[in-house]
């Protein structure tokens, strides 16, 4: 059993990088002018968007060839060792090891129950020595931690697992991403990079995906027609293209909902499903979201949803991936850019 | 056996479990040393390469990675289910090197790895590994601390304890797919002791308050300047980098790049002293020893830093640097004993950073303690100042290894190459006392004469300037026993007694010797009638302004 997938070898993927998430940061690096971007990211042991971006100009290293405007939350104890040798993070803040779940629904409640639990239990134990309670205790520090450095410009949201295995509402995936949201308050506007397993979706989600958006396709002719030109559909249930009917619902239901119950409004740059190297569907969609005069926020909501039905999402098999010779070529060149920075630090 | 109280009787002795629990929760004596055991296992395994990490400047992270021969399934199998702890295989069939790059070989207890346990209170380790042809691989998880894993003291007051079948902690093993990429093995937590944390963190925070946590650099050099240029100890450099300082003095790596002037900076020596027999007997042996180190092709990798022994001696400007060497090479309590080594030695300064000051005994290249500023208890001469400027290495290549304590930071003072060891750096480290002395009271006598000169040329210019130029300001030698100004009003002529005006301390004689001075020059240089006091205050004043 591996623990984890190369991902220096997964060619779909670095398709979505150099089609999608690049040249959205790069446009969006451009909208910000002079700024330093501050990147968040769930980069893997081989990091390859943080060298993606770094090659491409849209993060850059100081004086001492550190990268200080990004912060790498590993949950894998052995990767963010090799991620903390591969990209020099951030001086002060250094990689945040947890799972992004336990860090972002951290509770102090918990901590409580947990040591009330261990305190009652027979002799005189310390909640201390228990190995989790000292978990959650650095948990808490690490959220500290994090909560310190938001909110950022661009955040790459690609934990493992799935958002949509379990009804959206009790999956903790989802709960975390939503709770990000609370945390970029401070932010005006950011990037967001957003991917999940899109297989073995819940069935208890396709009826709050089909209520969510039929509410849109009863309240607005222009998404209705839309829907009746691009997907030759009326409403949720009859959209044939599976992987577009899921990603409408999930955008309804449960991203959009999370954004603007906080002010923000969405703007979609790509919605992209791939095909990992197990050959299962991954979905990673690229939306900017920002603040307005609520009004228009309504509006452009419905010009997100239409433009969506209109454009999105491109599919990208593995066989597509595995022989896209520009993406190959520039995975290339990404793998051995971060190998020269390898070496660079490998003696001082 | 069965022991009856009534009857004679003999038997083996045993150790009682407990004692290993000392082993698996901290025996050393800082975090260096207990790293230093995770890197000599690095070594032993032929890794080319260890990396640690400790998720600087939060410290809740740790890790130890080589790419070596990993550790055998069945070698876990043994230390966590049939022998435990200590049961070492390395030596198995009188094994004394690793078998590649002509290293020998540090381990031969099999606790290293459990130097973790002093940093953390639960580890995971992972191994992929190449057994006869096989591969294999693992992952494992040590916890050593937990609800339901008793502490000593808990152990100890049990009622019916045994001292045997102690728990002291839990694992838990999983068989993984074997990974070329990932052959080695692994150690990391990041349930890291408070305790190591803290005190981490403690330092940097201090730097932070400083503003010198921003500007930490990266680059070993750099890190050296703040031991050699910032301070005058390297514990002024705050825990981390005391930590890498120990690190990289202690383990088998070469010393820094510049042979000619790692660990010896030649251009500090004079001519004579590069002619000295001891001067190129030790620079060969240096030349040879980090030849030796090169060839072991290890390396270090701590938070991306690669290191290197910065030991540059000496690292000051202005002092009078001598190297001396000395070797030892017999068969002591009929095992062989071999050693050889390097005393350098300054006058009249200071060692930088401290810590360099008094000897690093080597056994097969690895440090075992920090510098011994005693000299291994050299009671002939307690020396003081002196002890600061000098410091040396002794490199053991055989023997010894006996008198290694437990903690591999120490050694039995009584044993007899320990004794023999000591008796030779004894001998030497008095000769380097007596030299270096002789140079010292040379080297000051000098400094002294030149004092001596200015001090009476501002006499000269003091009295002159009072005497309005009435007198001729002579200066010789009149003997301490008399006054410190002679008159001859014949002739006009002061003279000033040198002897009587010599630099020293501060001493009430010297300060009497200036008073009579400046009372001799306002009496005799005061017309009649006039008052002597203020002359006299006016001259005491400018001479014990001018010249002390």
């Amino acid at each position: 059993m591996n623990y984890y997938i190369n991902w220096d070898e997964e060619f779909p993927k670095h398709c979505v990088r150099y089609y999608g998430w690049f040249p959205a940061a790069k446009s969006y690096k451009k909208l910000l002018g002079d700024k330093d971007i501050k990147y968040f990211t769930l980069c893997a042991g081989e990091a390859l968007d943080i060298f993606t971006f770094e090659r491409g100009g849209i993060l850059s290293r100081d004086k001492q060839r550190k990268l200080p405007n990004v912060v790498i939350c590993e949950r894998n104890r052995r990767l963010a060792g090799q991620i903390y040798r591969l990209v020099r993070p951030p001086l002060k803040e250094a990689i945040i090891w947890n799972d992004i779940r336990s860090l972002l629904l951290f509770s102090e409640e918990r901590v409580r129950e947990k040591k009330a639990e261990i305190e009652s239990m027979p002799g005189e134990i310390s909640a201390e020595k228990s190995s989790e309670y000292r978990g959650l205790l650095r948990a808490k520090d690490q959220l500290e931690r994090l909560k310190r450095i938001f909110p950022f410009d661009i955040v790459n949201f690609d934990p493992c697992g799935s958002m949509l295995d379990t009804s959206f509402g009790e999956n903790d995936l989802y709960k975390s991403f939503a709770k990000f949201f609370e945390y970029q308050l401070e932010a005006t506007s950011f990037l967001l990079f957003l991917t999940t397993e899109f297989y073995g979706i819940n069935e208890d989600n396709d009826p709050i995906f089909g209520t969510a958006f039929n509410d849109n396709v009863t309240q607005h002719n222009e998404i209705r027609e839309a829907l009746q030109t691009f997907c030759e559909a009326d409403s949720y249930e009859t959209i044939k293209e599976e992987r577009k009917k899921n990603y409408l619902g999930f955008l309804k239901a449960a991203i959009l909902p999370a954004a603007l119950d906080l002010g923000w409004h969405a703007k979609h740059q790509g919605v992209f499903v791939y095909e990992n190297s197990h050959r299962n569907p991954m979905m990673s969609s690229i939306i900017e979201f920002y603040r307005e005069n609520e009004v228009r926020q309504s509006e452009e909501s419905i010009d997100d949803i239409l433009n969506v039905i209109k454009k999105w999402p491109s599919f990208i098999s593995w066989d597509e991936g595995e022989n896209d010779k520009k993406a190959r070529a520039d995975l290339e060149a990404v793998k051995k850019y971060r190998e020269a920075v390898r070496n660079e630090f490998r003696t001082s | 056996m069965v022991f009856d109280k009534k009857k004679p009787g003999n038997g083996d002795i045993r150790v009682a479990d407990i004692t290993v629990f000392q082993l698996s929760h901290g025996l050393y004596r800082s975090t260096a040393c207990a790293l230093k055991e995770l890197v000599n296992n690095a070594f032993d395994a032929n890794a080319t390469e260890v990396r640690i990490d400790t998720n600087f400047p939060e410290f809740d992270f740790i890790s130890c990675i080589d790419n070596g021969e990993g550790m055998k399934a069945a070698e876990f199998e043994r230390y966590f289910t049939n022998e435990g702890i200590g049961a070492c295989m390395k030596r198995e069939g009188g094994n004394y090197e690793t078998g590649k790059y002509n290293r020998p070989l540090i381990g031969k207890l099999g606790i290293g790895m459990m130097s973790m346990g002093q940093l953390c209170n639960s580890f995971e380790i992972e191994s992929h590994y190449i057994e006869n042809g096989e591969k294999g691989a693992f992952h494992a998880e040590i916890v050593l601390t937990d609800v339901g894993i008793p502490d000593e003291e808990e152990i100890v007051r049990t009622p019916d304890f045994k001292g045997k079948d102690v728990e002291i902690g839990k694992w838990v093993y999983e068989p993984i797919d074997f990974d070329e990429r990932e052959k080695g093995f692994k150690v990391f937590s990041t349930d890291v002791k408070k305790t190591f944390r803290d005190e981490m963190k403690g330092g940097m925070e201090l730097l932070a308050a400083e503003g010198k946590s921003e500007k930490m650099s990266f680059h070993l050099a750099d890190l050296h300047k703040r031991f050699f240029n910032n301070s005058k100890s390297v514990r002024d450099c705050k825990p981390y980098l005391e930590t890498i300082w120990e690190l990289e003095t202690l383990c088998p790596i070469p010393y820094a790049e510049g042979i000619d002037r790692y660990p010896i900076n030649r251009k500090a020596f004079d001519r004579s002293s590069k002619r000295e027999i001891e001067f190129s007997q030790a620079l060969d042996f240096l030349k040879e020893r980090q030849a030796r180190l090169k060839a072991y092709n290890f390396r270090i990798i701590f938070d991306g830093i690669e290191l290197r022994k910065y030991i540059q001696l000496p690292a000051v400007k202005g002092v009078i640097p001598r190297l001396y060497f000395f070797d030892f090479n017999d068969t002591v309590y009929m095992s062989k004993l071999k050693f050889a080594g390097y005393i350098f030695a300054q006058a009249s300064q200071a060692i930088k950073p401290l810590e360099l000051s008094g000897i690093q005994i080597r056994l097969k290249d690895v440090g075992i303690g920090a510098y011994d500023s005693t000299f291994l208890k050299f009671y002939e001469k307690i020396e003081t100042i002196r002890n600061r400027w000098v410091s040396g290495e002794a490199f053991v290549d055989e023997g010894l290894e006996m008198a290694l304590n437990l903690d591999r930071d120490s050694f039995n003072e009584h044993d007899e190459h320990y004794k023999t060891l000591q008796k030779e750096v004894h001998r030497k480290v008095h000769e380097v006392f007596i030299d270096i002395d002789s140079i010292g009271r040379a080297k000051k006598e000098e400094k002294n004469k030149e004092k001596q000169e200015i001090l009476i040329e501002k006499l000269e210019s003091v009295v002159a300037t009072h005497t309005k130029k009435k007198f001729v300001i002579r200066s010789k030698p009149l003997g301490k026993e008399n006054p410190p100004l002679r008159i001859n009003e014949s002739k006009k002529e002061i003279i000033i007694n040198t002897d009587s005006t010599t630099i020293g301390k501060k001493n009430a004689d010297n300060v009497y010797r200036f008073v009579q001075l400046a009372y001799e020059v306002a009496v005799r240089t005061t017309q009649p009638g006039e008052d002597v006091k203020p002359i006299f205050s006016d001259i005491l004043k400018t001479i014990l302004r001018e010249v002390l």
